[in-house]
């Protein structure tokens, strides 16, 4: 019952996902356009994405072999290294100027990257305010939320630090 | 090697980064990290940016032999 619970809920939020890019592209279109340059570094970042994912999951074999994150649920460890590929993806491309496509308006993503966390924190909220605990035992608990606006304020400290260093100059006019 | 060919071409346009990118397709990165000598473009890249330019390729992307 819960898997088709789990299965339900990620086909509807596929279906938002997919309502929300094509709203935040200006052509209206799902899918984002990318200069040749974008397209090699973002080739780049997936290929350390996936390395990085695949060196995670040799890691997690050992310590799970030999019992040491019995108190943390496989659901966590595997979110974490899900969550962990994404942010080497992305911080790859933010860093090498290849994060926004050509037809994304930033100013609309940026709305929808407050919406979700805005979602995200609601369940926090409910359950701290409710006198509940968040933690690693219970599958798909606040703490799922909790691990995705931390990913997502690492993200935005990534993107605000590659904005702050980058030459006056090039920020703008070249 | 920086392409200072075609920040002077540029300027002489009198185009911004922004600019030369939305007429050439490019993002202002790519544009950025083709005059820093950060990126190679394609030559249908280089294309494009010699007839947003008005220049030939040599013009703007043939190296000068220096070294006698």
């Amino acid at each position: 019952m819960r898997s088709s619970g789990l299965v339900f809920g990620l086909i509807i939020g596929l279906a938002i996902a997919a309502i929300l890019i094509k709203a935040a592209n200006k052509d209206g279109k799902l899918k984002t356009k990318y200069d040749e340059r974008q397209e090699a570094v973002r080739g780049k970042a997936y290929k350390y994405s996936f390395y990085t994912l695949l060196f995670f999951d040799v890691l997690r074999i050992i310590p799970e072999s030999g019992n040491l994150l019995t108190g943390i649920s496989s659901f966590y460890i595997s979110l974490f290294g899900i969550l962990l590929g994404c942010f080497v993806l992305c911080v790859h491309s933010i860093w090498n100027g290849a994060y926004w496509g050509l037809n994304n308006n930033k100013r609309t993503y940026f709305i929808i990257f407050i919406f979700a966390t805005v979602i995200n924190a609601l369940p926090v909220i409910g359950c701290l305010s409710s006198g509940g605990k968040i933690s690693f035992n219970e599958d798909l608990s606040p703490m799922t939320n909790l691990m995705v606006i931390v990913w997502l304020a690492l993200i935005g400290v990534v993107a605000l630090i590659k904005k702050m260093i980058t030459p006056k100059e090039e920020n703008g006019e070249g | 090697m920086k392409n200072l060919k075609l920040k002077s071409a540029r300027a002489a346009k009198d185009l911004s980064q922004e600019q030369l990118a939305d007429l050439c397709g490019v993002s202002r990165q790519t544009i950025s990290s083709i005059e820093k000598g950060d990126y190679n473009p394609t030559i249908n890249l280089c294309i494009s940016i010699c007839k947003a330019l008005g220049k030939t390729l040599d013009e703007l992307f043939w190296e000068d032999d220096t070294a006698g």
